[in-house]
Parts: structure tokens; C-alpha cells; sequence
């Protein structure tokens, strides 16, 4: 196969979680904003968006803490891992959020630009594998 | 930033009315194309959703909600390229040979058990390559081929083993226990460094850690896949390895590509992964033969000889083929040997093409000389 193939394989399983996890903070963020309504949220919908970020919190953690030997989410842990913050800083910011989108109330706004901060990781490695293949 | 925000989404507007057009025009000249159309239909009905979303947020002009719009517009944007470089394009370029080689394909499919595969959109104007994954969609993949890939015996079992990555991107199974294969063999390699002096065994660790290295994931996919094709294709695979690995005149030990392990362990990889009976077979002898005497002219550096030894080659071929056999148990493993120039000379239509390019490879090598002829005749038994 070419390096397309190979390549447009990679960016569509990037490209589905991302998309997941960007859906699903847009939910739980119009919630903290009191905007779930304006945008057409229902509960059902925001506490299922609570779960998929919750869950992948959980697998990201999974991740840092026991360097597992698979492919998904390696990118984002070698970006975390190089980044100015101590790993246990990392993990501990984690399972706040983890203990957080566990609960029943909204999000505290407090909570997002950590979530945000790991979205745009992901988002940028997309970009830069989409634009190898896709430039102009 | 609100300005451009605003005319992104104006743009995205425009460009989804487009798609739903060009959806709906296809719709009528590939009607043979209906469970694809229903499949991207699908994807635009969510996309579309989310543009709705997107101009909400624009509406809304909230500041707290700005980078979600601006997330929103780039997951639109990289929805709609693939979408339309390949689905698009692809079916407004069909013609009469794309049709045909994606009915051979869609019964290839059906014969061997591939049965997630439910459309396949063929494009004949490059080399192989299959998109195998959409969405998250496995049953719409994309096949590119040459135009003439139905004119040539020998490029037939490519088709098998563009499959092979259909197979290998929906299980991580394979990556996973060919990783762990990989990792172990150079573990083990470690472990058993002799009496030598500490420089030595550091240089050698060295030495053992690059190797590792070199066996990325674009490699296991490309070994994967050459195992995959020899498993449902049996010896012929080896046959259009050899010719593959000789006409592209590349070194057969170089370890320069990033996409593909070097040729010599492809094509040793796959003989390996053959039975007994299949190896023992007069006519496989001669195909050995045949790329010995090309390798003959070509010395392995220490680097081919760390990274693709025969025990490492071998390991990975036996467990691709349980692994085939455990997570795929409808695809059926190809256990016949070459047969013999009386019965590759009299191939019948309805033969199986798996069956016929076997049939192909007895020819080429036990009697050459009526290859022209034969493939002139055989290749009108492709259905």
C-alpha cells in the first residue's frame, strides 16, 4: 500500500476521537455556561458527553502512568510527557477532572482549559498528519 | 477573529450544498453505487448537523464558546476533503473498467469472507492502494489501481494484499501481537550478548535498539499484508513478490524505505509463511531458485542481518497465520500447492482466481515460453 493508505488510516481514527471528544466538550461546556438549551443539548445527551471525556481521561491516564505498549493515545503522552509540568502533576490535574465529570451537576468552568489544553494536543497532531497528506 | 469565523462558516455553507448536489447527481449515474451513496449520505447528515451547531455558535457570539466554533469549522473542513478527493472524485470518474474490476473485487470479497465489506469504489489511474478506513467505516473502502491490473497475472495478488490492510486496520490484534513479537525476539537478542567486552555490549545493545526500531508500524503493516496475501493466495504470492522484488531493481537488503521493510525479508517472510507441501512443490524450487540468483548479486549489511533475521521473519509469519486463522475464521488459507503444466494449461472458465493465478505462475516458470498465449487466453477467465 501506498503511504496514503497508510496514512488516511491514521488520520481517520484520529480524526473519529477527536471529533467525539470535541462534541462532547462543546456539551459539557454549554452546560457550565448555562447555553446547553440555546444549542439544543438534552440532559441525556450531556451526561453521555460527560462519559466519553471521562473515559478517555481515564484511558489517558492508563497511558501516562503505565507507558502501555499500544499505539493509541502515544502521541499525546510523548507531548504531555514533554511538556513543562511534572507527570504527577499531570496525572493528579487528571483525576480531578476524572472525580469532576463523574458528578452530577455542571462542569465547574475551572475544569475546562485543562480538558482544552489535551483536545488542542490531539487537535494538533491531526493537523500536522492531515496536512502532510492533504497540503497545498 | 469573528469576521473570519463568520466567513468560514458562510464557506462551509456553500461547500455543503455542494456535496448534497454532487450526492444527490451521483446518486443517478452509479445507481450500482446505492449502499456507498447510503453510506455517505449518512456521514453528510451528521456533518450537516454539525454545521447547523457551527452556525448556532456564530449566532450565539458567545467569547466563551469561540475556540468550540473554531473546532467545529476544522473537523468540518477535514470532513469534507477526504470526502470529496476521493468519494467525490472517484465516482464522477467511473467508467466502464473501474465497474468491471469492482465486480471482481466485490465477489473476491464474498469468496474469501471479508464480509464487513459491503462497497468497494474503484479507481484505476495509479498504483495499488487501498483507503480502507472512512469515518470510522470499514465497509466503503477505496481501491486504486493501474488500468491495466486485470491485463497482468503477476499483479493480481497486489489485490490480495490491499485487503491485507482492510484486515490490519480493523483489529489492532495484529499490530499488537506483531509488536510483541518484534519487541521479545530483540529482548531475547539482549539477553544472550556471550563473553565480549562492556563497549562491545553497549555498541550491540545500540545496534539491537535501532533494529527495533526500524520494525514500525508501516512496516508490520506491509510484512502483515504480504503474509495476508500469501495466506489467501497461496504460492503465487511469492511469485509476484519475486517479480516485484526484481523488476523494481531496488537492493534487495536496503533498509532505506521508512514504508517497507527491505524486499529480501518481504519476499522471505512470505515463502516461509507457506506450508511444507507448498515449499516442497518442483515449481516453488524454481521460483526460489530464481531470486537467489537475483539476490546472489547482493551482499546483506550487518543492519539487514541484526533487523531481519530468519528466526524474526519467521516468528512473524507463523503467528500472522494463526492469528488470520483465529480472528478471521471465515477467510479460508489457500493450502493448495502449484499444480502441474497439464492443468495450468487447461484453466476453465469459473475457475476460481485465486486458482487461476496459480495456474499462471506453473506457466511462467515451467513453460515460459507459452506465458504470452496463455495469459492472452486466461486472463478473459477473470470474473
Amino acid at each position: 500500500m501506498s503511504l496514503l493508505g497508510f496514512m488516511s488510516v491514521s488520520i481517520d481514527k484520529q480524526q473519529t476521537l477527536l471529533e467525539r471528544l470535541n462534541e462532547a466538550l462543546l456539551m459539557v461546556q454549554s452546560e457550565s455556561l448555562g447555553r446547553a438549551t440555546d444549542l439544543g443539548f438534552t440532559t441525556e445527551q450531556i451526561q453521555a458527553a460527560k462519559e466519553t471525556l471521562r473515559e478517555f481521561v481515564s484511558r489517558l491516564c492508563e497511558k501516562l502512568k503505565e507507558n502501555l505498549d499500544n499505539e493509541e493515545l502515544s502521541a499525546l503522552a510523548a507531548r504531555i510527557r514533554e511538556s513543562q509540568f511534572e507527570i504527577k502533576e499531570w496525572l493528579a490535574e487528571l483525576a480531578r477532572l476524572h472525580e469532576q465529570l463523574a458528578q452530577n451537576g455542571p462542569l465547574p468552568l475551572t475544569a475546562i482549559p485543562t480538558l482544552e489544553g489535551v483536545l488542542s494536543i490531539l487537535d494538533e497532531e491531526l493537523t500536522a498528519a492531515f496536512n502532510r497528506l492533504y497540503s497545498r | 477573529m469573528p469576521h473570519y469565523r463568520i466567513a468560514k462558516t458562510a464557506e462551509l455553507d456553500l461547500l455543503f450544498y455542494w456535496l448534497e448536489d454532487q450526492l444527490r447527481q451521483l446518486r443517478q449515474t452509479n445507481p450500482v453505487h446505492n449502499v456507498l451513496l447510503d453510506y455517505l449520505d449518512q456521514q453528510f447528515q451528521k456533518a450537516e448537523r454539525k454545521l447547523a451547531l457551527l452556525q448556532t455558535l456564530i449566532v450565539l457570539n458567545d467569547p466563551s464558546l469561540e475556540k468550540r466554533a473554531d473546532t467545529l469549522a476544522n473537523d468540518l473542513s477535514r470532513y469534507v476533503v477526504p470526502t470529496a478527493n476521493h468519494y467525490i472524485a472517484g465516482l464522477q470518474r467511473q467508467g466502464p473498467q473501474d465497474r468491471r474490476v469492482r465486480d471482481v473485487l466485490l465477489r473476491l470479497s464474498k469468496r474469501l469472507g471479508f464480509d464487513w465489506i459491503e462497497d468497494i469504489l474503484v479507481c484505476l489511474y495509479r498504483d495499488l492502494a487501498l483507503l480502507p478506513e472512512y469515518r470510522g467505516l470499514f465497509a466503503i473502502p477505496v481501491f486504486f489501481g493501474p488500468p491495466h491490473l486485470l491485463e497482468t497475472i503477476l499483479e493480481v495478488p497486489g489485490i490480495y494484499h490491499e485487503f491485507g490492510h482492510s484486515v490490519f486496520a480493523r483489529d489492532d490484534v495484529f499490530l499488537r501481537e506483531m509488536t510483541a513479537i518484534v519487541k521479545r525476539h530483540f529482548t531475547q537478542l539482549k539477553q544472550q550478548p556471550g563473553p565480549i567486552p562492556e563497549a562491545q555490549k553497549v555498541r550491540r545493545e545500540e545496534d539491537l535498539d535501532q533494529a527495533a526500531k526500524s520494525w514500525s508500524s508501516l512496516w508490520l503493516a506491509e510484512i502483515f499484508c504480504d503474509l495476508f496475501s500469501g495466506y489467501v493466495c497461496g504460492p503465487a504470492n511469492i511469485a509476484s513478490m519475486v517479480d516485484m522484488g526484481r523488476s523494481q531493481g531496488r537492493p534487495p537488503f536496503v533498509m532505506a524505505s521508512n514504508s517497507h521493510p527491505p524486499n529480501c525479508a518481504r519476499v522471505l517472510s512470505s515463502y516461509l509463511a507457506l506450508s511444507e507441501q507448498q515449499r516442497r512443490h518442483p515449481t516453488m524450487n524454481k521460483i526460489h531458485v530464481a531470486w537467489h540468483n537475483f539476490i546472489r548479486g547482493f551482499t546483506p549489511g550487518q543492519d539487514y542481518r541484526v533487523c531481519c533475521s530468519e528466526d524474526l521473519l519467521g516468528a512473524l509469519a507463523n503467528a500472522v497465520n494463526a492469528l488470520i486463522a483465529q480472528h478471521l475464521p471465515k477467510v479460508p488459507r489457500y493450502t493448495k500447492p502449484l499444480v502441474d503444466l497439464p492443468t495450468a494449461r487447461n484453466v476453465q472458465a469459473g475457475i476460481p482466481l485465486e486458482d487461476l493465478i496459480n495456474a499462471g505462475v506453473t506457466i511462467l516458470f515451467e513453460a515460459p515460453d507459452e506465458f504470452g498465449a496463455w495469459q492472452q487466453a486466461s486472463r478473459l477467465l477473470i470474473a
